[in-house]
């Protein structure tokens, strides 16, 4: 696989370690909003776990260091695209509906 | 049909007219109390302690494919009982102990093979990690046996001990592991379940969920409306794909872990080699091939096939190991997807929705947990209690903060 890192360009995903799915954003902590148990153990250990176009998280360790999201497909490992994880959730937040890299 | 060697014997003899399929291809009824989802290894175990431990023999399974054609024919055939954790050494021993019976218990010849599983360590804390799990196993009354350097090279002599950048300073040393031809375990338990009564429906794909009132009350399939009072669902690798028909999530990522063979060779493996520098292991099938494999793929897929990066690696981590290994051609790989759950571990528990039940979170080591999963699986649908030695595997195992993490890494699915 290539991953699209947006930083460095096409990189080889050895140069990359993977994460895990990036299903929701993290609940927010502190003041009034401090996370229920549960909500907190949804993000934790709760998936969708979708067969398709997934969202997952990969860390460019032998590049630039930077936390970047894939847009790409578990059924055939096509990689659509690649969004920096810091602007990822701001980005997804913008369009609720539209599932992102299609 | 009975198989013994007289029978065998008579069949030569009178020109092998007698032979009768090995189980029942079965077509769908209307209703049935368990309908199983699933007719892998778990799957079919299940169907057969149900009915014969347990005395439920109006059963279903359901299988999409053929049975036996996913991650039951795929893995690396490997058994043992080599865990340290209360919550899993129990489980797995129970499993081995139903292993080394199991030929006998559903008459099919599947090979069951005891020639140990060595773990070998490379450094001072290494051993003692391996002592420690060594003794933690012995506690549950499991055989263990720490090995030194000399010990592992009379077992076997052809690994790298002196050249190596992390030389074997001995391993872990259980005799009772071994190997399982695989298929032969579906196909004997398909033959168990099916003597006792059991419907085995193969290209039947579950595509819903009925559920009124918050119970199941059947599944919609490819092949019709099967009603049913229990639905045991039971599709490691697909889990949170099938779950998704009744609405639930689950602590379960899908990743890919790829195997290999070798071409086949005249016996120089006598048992299973896993290498404790890198992720590598190693056995020898009876037909001579090295079946060798390493680390899942590491990012999430549902596709039956992984990349170059981590075949290089596994066969990086076989040369350290064993650098003659060089020398074979690797002829085959391919892949199955694996439930990585959260701690490692895997679940045998109810839903919350009544009636539906839920087996899977194998991580790649469901194989070896097959007739324990099965035994504890039926135990489950038909008293509604889990057994005795399948208490920790609760999917709110995390809300509780029960976690049975044997690696300790934490909620990082692909690290298990």
């Amino acid at each position: 696989m290539l991953i699209p890192c947006p930083h460095c360009g096409l990189r080889p995903s050895e140069e990359f370690t993977p994460k895990g799915l990036a299903e929701a954003p993290r609940p927010v902590i502190g003041g009034a909003d401090l996370p229920e148990d549960a909500t907190w153990q949804d993000y934790l250990h709760t998936r969708t776990n979708r067969a398709g176009d997934t969202d997952e998280y990969f860390h460019h360790a032998l590049g630039c260091r930077s936390w970047v999201v894939v847009h790409r497909n578990t059924l055939t490992h096509e990689v659509y695209g690649a969004t920096m994880a810091s602007e990822f959730w701001a980005q997804k937040n913008q369009q609720p509906e539209q599932e992102t890299g299609q | 049909m009975r198989y013994s060697a007289l029978r065998i014997l008579m069949e030569g003899l009178t020109g092998n007219k007698g032979w009768t399929p090995t189980w029942r291809d079965a077509e769908p009824k209307a209703e049935y109390d368990v309908v199983i989802v699933g007719g892998g290894g778990h799957g079919l175990a299940t169907a057969y302690y149900l009915a014969k431990v347990y005395g439920i023999t109006n059963v279903a399974v359901v299988e999409k494919g053929w049975i036996g054609g996913g991650n039951v024919g795929r893995n690396t055939t490997i058994i043992r009982s080599n865990y340290m954790l209360p919550g899993n050494e129990p489980f797995y021993e129970f499993s081995m102990k139903l292993w080394e019976n199991l030929e006998q218990d559903f008459n099919y010849n599947a090979m069951v093979s005891q020639r140990g599983v060595l773990n070998l360590y490379h450094s001072d804390g290494q051993r003692d990690a391996y002592a420690r799990r060594g003794n933690a196993m012995r506690m549950y009354g499991v055989d263990a046996e720490l090995l030194d350097q000399d010990a592992v090279r009379s077992l076997y002599p052809t690994l790298n001990y002196d050249n190596a950048r992390f030389p074997i300073q001995g391993g872990l040393y259980q005799a009772r592991g071994g190997t399982v031809r695989h298929d032969a375990v579906a196909w004997g338990y398909a033959k168990g379940a099916s003597e006792h009564g059991v419907d085995i429906i193969q290209n039947c794909e579950v595509t819903g969920m009925d559920i009124a009132g918050g119970a199941i009350t059947g599944v919609q399939t490819s092949r019709g409306t099967i009603r049913a009072k229990k639905v045991a669902v039971c599709v490691a690798g697909s889990s949170s794909k099938v779950m998704s028909l009744a609405g639930l999530r689950l602590p379960i990522e899908s990743h890919v872990l790829q195997a290999f063979v070798s071409e086949a060779m005249k016996p120089i493996i006598p048992g299973v080699i896993t290498y404790g520098a890198g992720h590598f292991y190693l056995s020898q099938s009876d037909k001579g091939g090295l079946v060798f494999g390493g680390d899942i793929d590491g990012y999430n897929s549902y596709a039956q096939r992984g990349n170059l990066p981590v075949i290089e690696d596994v066969c990086e981590g076989g040369m350290s190991l064993m650098p003659s290994l060089g020398r074979a051609k690797v002829v085959r790989s391919w892949g199955g997807i694996m439930d990585m759950s959260m701690d490692g571990s895997p679940f045998i528990d109810r839903t919350s929705v009544d009636g539906l039940y839920f087996n899977g979170g194998w991580c790649y080591g469901g194989f070896k947990a097959t007739p324990a999963s099965g035994y504890c699986y039926a135990h489950l649908l038909a008293r509604d209690e889990p057994h005795h030695v399948a208490t920790e595997y609760r999917l709110d195992r995390f809300m509780r903060g029960a976690m049975i993490d044997e690696k300790g890494v934490g909620a990082q699915p692909n690290l298990h």
